[in-house]
């Protein structure tokens, strides 16, 4: 079973290694962005459709 | 002096017809026939009857209103306004402009064009206007047709506009007895000479009368201490040559240091339609309009001559350099 | 290119009037990129552009948090704020390439933020309206379902509507008299700029004062003799704890844009160059909205998280603020001073602070939708103007601010420019090239006279009248501490139309078959004007009365029924008092009544008494029967209403003074009208888009309009082809009106031609212009440039143009009568600039 930790799109917060930023890089049709969203680095990731091994 | 005089329009808020924001009063009546007249309800001096196809619906009650049967009937309304059409209403021979027909006209398709004013009516709608004249430096020009046909009428109107505090303009065609010409000024803060053409004989043939007279009064206007902006309106085919704008602007040269200003106007065409209301034919119909950059050469010979030159008389342009063209050739002259 | 290829380039597309195009030339690549990046959100007809979308995200979390708290046993004050709390920690965020600064009120840049705590008849809207859903539709569908069954009950409006007067919220309901439906988070929220924006003070620091608030309370709270003076402190108690639990999350917000930006630094970006800035952001973002900013990038930065912050808490349909006033020091530090930056660099990011204001967008009903035209929002950003000591408040941010928009020409913010007599003709210059160049902004606002009237109607210390700003798109309001109004319900907002129509009816509306107006005897027996006239007095009191006291009520209760902590957090007066910033007790009062669709009032009064009492051409009982009958089979009687009687905005004293006796009995009215804070309620007559809006709910009028036709477009703005004397007369006829005493303020719109602002003349025109208007003591105007958009619609409806006047030397025509070959003509050279 694969975990947000694993996940190149993974980031630690530092001094609170259980908890990081899913980051990804977007390209919409107008503009190209990186997003963020609040990942817990023991949560499964299994049914995550961007989920890419380190 | 007559009481009243005919009115075709008090335009405000006119902003090339002298400095700053000014009221235009059109008196109607006006000694010259220039062909490519802009204004073709100022020449007569009786009131006319407009009838405008855009309004009309073809209701058929000015026929019935109508005593001397002056009226063609009804037709459809989208044949009458369509843009081709040459229906018209009035049958012109026949109408005695008595405007009962307009009283009846509940569409304002009929108008009657000239409005019997005293000095004071007009003072008091051209002094609703005085708050836009302070901060601009603008106020009353008398226009037309032309003032001078009006001498004792368009002199009080001056006056009474003086006596409130108002600055004057007069728009002339300088087709007058100076005399009249001069105490005008007197109560004009600036004039406004129009100048057509130097050549005599072309000057007849598009105006209906020589040139001698204008000139004449022009150069001995500029005998007095009257300020004047010379306006030349700029007619394709007439005087929109190379050859007359040199002339032209040397001969404007040469009078001397109280013109102020030369304004090149350019002709338009968007007077058509008053001439169709009038049912009266124009020969420019076609004509285009001059586009006002072109006119930008000629306006640089004048400029070559120090003379102040706009295009399109904005009174909003050059005024603050009139003053300063003026003192640097007084020092040049030293 | 070369240089100097490039400035011949954009001097030929400015002499042709392209500004969109020299625009794009003329602004550095950063904008231009950003610029084009940008998601236009506004609806055109009511419907969403394509490719955006409804954005579930805040139902989603707002759903999770509240339904997870169900059980504890906080106060809703303290679960709204940890709502908000859990919105902002776990909502998405993103960076987009070259941007500096950073936020967005949606989870993507293409979406259309939805707060569902505000009304279940909003929610309503989102399922039934699919076309702007994200796929799969019907997994959007199941959650929007759940979400809009949770908030039922829940919403601010559905816990308002049970507890207000029934009759009143029904007429208001009913769309006919008023606009919207009364909710304390759904409308325009001043803000106490003083307290937060003037660098005394950073959100950490609101905190530590909240701290000892609370140490100071919970020890008094405990006193060993128990006392009444406790009583009020455990309700203050719990208010500040709302705030503090906001003002920490807006922190924890910021510091997750810094994480963001440095594992972008330091993962993904390549070019040194960007990684810099997104360093630089990173920092931004630490110290703001925590500590108090120290340059112009983290002021802005500051000002767009709170902008932001309060639309996480509420819908906002205004976005006042004052953005030269207090970004100017640090624009003055960063660029005059310290020389830390250039004043490109500068520009760059002003222009890109616009950019970041005109993306942002919250989920509307399509009524709404339609009325605001293809923008978000009434959004007018207060420049210029004086300081509270009264000397002339323009500074270097002003130009940058007028400058800037020139190069990214949004719709949205537009700026009101406070203008008085010793503003430096620089600025002047700025704001004329913004208008000429087809902006249409800034509006112009007559400063010491809205001073004095701020004084008149709402007794503010004149230092603090100095301080105002557009609460929406009018009214002036403070920035300070009881000054500031922080909500105003949309509303108060009068169809003032209907004050004429229901004289018709006795009150009875035809459109929704309802009373609601007064029982006014039947007008077919009036004999006399006055009796007219008083009729319409007791309409106008009633309307008033009806929409005032639902205000009134909301305000009472907003502050149990749904509290602000955001708001009230970054508010002197509740971080004092620990009172909910919608109490009124604190607040000094800023109300007014917006009056749409005012001057039909005045057009029908005048035909009336001319047509009807005057010359005795027609009598009332065959007016109502006209008027029963919308004009049908009465078209001659009607063209004698439109055409001989006399209309407003042509310096005719006959009803000029109709519209002064309307104004000054409404007037001694809004004295006797009482809000909240025991203020008045002056009225405010401009039409936002409700001329549009309101066209088929107003049945015919003695103005002769039928029901359909276009209202009149402006708040003192003559009938479309109405103002048959020209710009002056109108001037004149809105200059009778007394700007301080007969209402709170007064919308003119006037167009001008781009040809008359054209070339060196141009500046002087407008400039006598403006003096003659600051000279007749008006409030107000914008310029609408006549477009070659305007003059193609004249060709088409020519009876609505009828004042679009061409003027060149000794003659000038009206527009709809000249041919249309030379109509044509004259269109393609207004398009390049060339008619004198």
């Amino acid at each position: 079973m694969p975990f947000c930790k694993e996940c190149k799109k993974f980031f630690p917060i530092k001094g609170d290694p259980s908890n990081g930023d899913c980051v990804e890089r977007v390209v919409d049709p107008r503009q190209a962005f990186y997003k963020a969203k609040p990942a817990v680095a023991e949560k499964d990731a299994s049914s995550c459709s961007s989920f890419e091994k380190k | 002096m007559k009481e009243r005089v005919l009115i075709t329009d008090l335009a405000k808020f006119s902003v090339n017809d002298g400095p700053g924001f000014r009221t235009n009063v059109f008196l109607k009546g006006c000694p010259l026939k220039c062909e490519w007249c802009h204004n073709p309800e100022t020449i007569a001096d009786n009131p006319e009857l407009y009838w405008k196809k855009r309004l009309c619906v073809q209701c058929g009650a000015c026929l019935e209103a109508c005593p001397k049967d002056a009226i063609n009937p009804p037709i459809e309304p989208e044949l009458s306004s369509s843009e081709g059409s040459t229906y018209q209403k009035i049958n012109r021979a026949k109408c005695d402009n008595c405007m009962k027909c307009v009283d009846v006209c509940i569409y304002d398709a009929l108008e009657v064009v000239g409005k019997a004013m005293s000095i004071s009516e007009i003072m008091d709608e051209v002094e609703q206007d005085k708050p836009f004249y302070i901060t601009s430096g603008g106020g009353m020009t008398v226009s037309g047709g032309e003032p001078t046909a009006h001498p004792a009428f368009a002199l009080a109107l001056l006056k009474e506009a003086k006596k409130r505090g108002i600055h004057t303009c007069i728009d002339t065609n300088g087709c007058c007895d100076f005399n009249v010409l001069k105490e005008m000024a007197e109560y004009s803060d600036i004039v406004l000479f129009d100048l057509k053409h130097l050549d005599s004989a072309k000057h007849l043939a598009k105006t209906g009368i020589r040139n001698d007279l204008v000139l004449k009064n022009l150069e001995l206007l500029c005998g007095t201490d009257s300020d004047i902006w010379i306006r030349i309106p700029v007619v394709p085919g007439f005087n929109d040559s190379f050859e007359f704008h040199t002339q032209a602007s040397l001969y404007i040269a040469s009078l001397g240091g109280h013109v102020k200003r030369v304004d090149l106007i350019p002709f338009h065409n968007y007077c058509q339609n008053k001439y169709a209301w009038l049912d009266k034919d124009w020969s420019y119909r076609e004509t285009d309009a001059i586009d006002p950059s072109f006119l930008e050469i000629y306006a640089d010979l004048y400029r070559q001559h120090g003379l102040v030159t706009t295009v399109g008389g904005s009174g909003f342009e050059n005024i603050g350099t009139a003053k300063l063209s003026q003192e640097v050739s007084g020092i040049q002259g030293h | 290119m070369a240089k100097a290829a490039v400035d011949n380039n954009i001097k030929e597309l400015e002499k042709k009037q392209q500004w969109w195009w020299a625009a794009e030339k003329k602004r550095s690549k950063r904008l231009d990129y950003l610029r084009k990046a940008m998601w236009k959100k506004g609806a055109i007809g009511g419907i969403y552009p394509a490719g955006l979308q409804v954005d579930l995200e805040q139902g989603i979390l707002h759903t999770q948090a509240g339904r997870a708290m169900e059980m504890a046993p906080d106060p809703w004050v303290v679960k709204y704020a940890k709502i908000f709390a859990h919105y902002l920690d776990n909502k998405t965020i993103f960076i987009t390439d070259n941007s500096q600064l950073v936020g967005y009120v949606g989870s993507l840049p293409h979406t259309i933020n939805w707060n569902p705590t505000v009304a279940t008849i909003l929610n309503a809207e989102v399922i039934t309206d699919t076309t702007a859903l994200p796929e799969p539709l019907d997994e959007s569908l199941k959650v929007i379902n759940d979400v809009i069954a949770y908030w039922s009950q829940k919403a601010d409006a559905d816990k308002l509507i049970p507890v207000a007067d029934i009759s009143d919220v029904t007429k208001i309901l009913s769309g006919t008299i008023g606009w919207g439906v009364p909710m304390p988070r759904g409308g325009y929220s001043g803000k106490d700029y003083e307290f937060i924006m003037t660098g005394k003070r950073g959100f950490a620091d609101v905190i530590a004062e909240l701290d000892e608030k609370i140490d100071k309370a919970d020890a008094q709270a405990h006193e060993p003799i128990a006392n009444l003076e406790q009583m009020p402190l455990y309700n203050k108690m719990l208010n500040w704890e709302g705030m503090k639990i906001t003002l920490e999350a807006c922190i924890r917000h910021g510091q997750r844009f810094a994480r963001l930006a440095r594992i972008i630094a330091e993962n993904f970006e390549t070019d040194n160059k960007r990684k810099e800035e997104l360093l630089q952001i990173a920092s931004c973002c630490e110290r703001v909205p925590a500590q108090t900013p120290r340059t112009l990038q983290e002021s802005l930065q500051y000002d767009l998280f709170i902008q932001l912050f309060s639309r996480a808490e509420a819908i906002e349909g205004a976005w006042p603020s004052r953005p030269d006033y207090y970004h100017g020091p640090y624009y003055d530090k960063d660029v005059n001073i310290d020389k830390r930056i250039t004043k490109e660099e500068a520009l760059d990011l002003v222009g890109e602070f616009l950019i970041r204001a005109a993306e942002v967008s919250q989920y509307k009903p399509k009524w709404l939708r339609e009325g605001l035209q293809g923008i978000e929002g009434t959004w007018v950003w207060t420049i210029g103007g004086v300081n509270q000591h009264g000397d002339d408040a323009c500074n270097d941010m002003t130009i940058a601010l007028l400058q800037a928009a020139r190069l990214v020409r949004v719709s949205n913010p537009t700026f009101g420019f406070r203008w008085h007599p010793r503003v430096k003709e620089e600025v002047l210059r700025e704001c004329f090239e913004c208008i000429r160049q087809g902006l249409g902004y800034p509006s112009m606002r007559n400063d010491p006279l809205l001073i004095a009237n701020s004084l008149h109607w709402h007794k503010h210390p004149i230092e603090e009248a100095r301080t105002w700003v557009h609460q929406a798109c009018m009214s002036p309001c403070p920035t300070t501490k009881r000054g500031f109004q922080s909500m105003r319900m949309a509303n108060a907002t009068a169809n003032c139309a209907k004050i004429i129509e229901y004289v018709f009816t006795s009150g009875f509306d035809p459109v929704v078959q309802m009373q609601i107006g007064a029982e006014t005897p039947d007008c077919a027996t009036f004999t006399s004007y006055d009796q007219v006239y008083d009729a319409w007095l007791l309409q106008m009191k009633t309307i008033f009365s009806t929409l005032v006291r639902i205000v009134n009520y909301s305000r009472f209760v907003a502050q149990i029924y749904t509290p602000r902590p955001f708001l009230s957090g970054i508010s002197e007066r509740s971080v004092e008092s620990g009172q909910d910033v919608n109490d009124p007790s604190i607040s000094q009062g800023n109300s007014w009544i917006t009056a749409f669709t005012w001057v039909e009032n005045i057009d029908s009064l005048a035909a009336i008494k001319k047509l009807v009492f005057d010359e005795k051409k027609y009598t009332m009982a065959q007016l109502k029967q006209a008027i029963t009958d919308d004009w049908q089979g009465h078209e001659e009687m009607r063209l004698d209403f439109v055409r001989n009687a006399p209309k407003w905005g042509n310096d005719d004293d006959y009803v000029d003074s109709i519209m002064l006796k309307c104004l000054r009995d409404c007037a001694a009215f809004s004295h006797k009208l009482q809000d909240p804070m025991g203020n008045t309620w002056p009225i405010l007559p401009e039409n936002v888009s409700g001329n549009i809006h309101y066209a088929n709910v107003v049945g015919a009028l003695p103005s002769g309009r039928r029901r359909g036709d276009a209202l009149y477009d402006g708040g003192i703005s003559p009938g479309p082809g109405l103002d048959k004397k020209g710009p002056t007369a109108v001037l004149k006829s809105c200059s009778k009106i007394d700007h301080i005493t007969d209402g709170r303020a007064f919308l003119l719109n006037q167009r001008l031609s781009p040809t008359q602002l054209a070339g060196e003349k141009g500046f002087p025109l407008w400039k006598a212009y403006m003096e003659t208007w600051y000279n007749l003591g008006l409030d107000h105007i914008q310029f609408n440039c006549v477009s070659d958009e305007t003059l193609r619609s004249a060709q088409r409806e020519p009876e609505k143009y009828q004042e679009v006047i061409v003027r060149v030397a000794g003659y000038s025509a009206h527009f709809v009568d000249i041919s249309r070959k030379t109509q044509d003509n004259i269109i393609q050279r207004t398009v390049q600039g060339l008619v004198a």
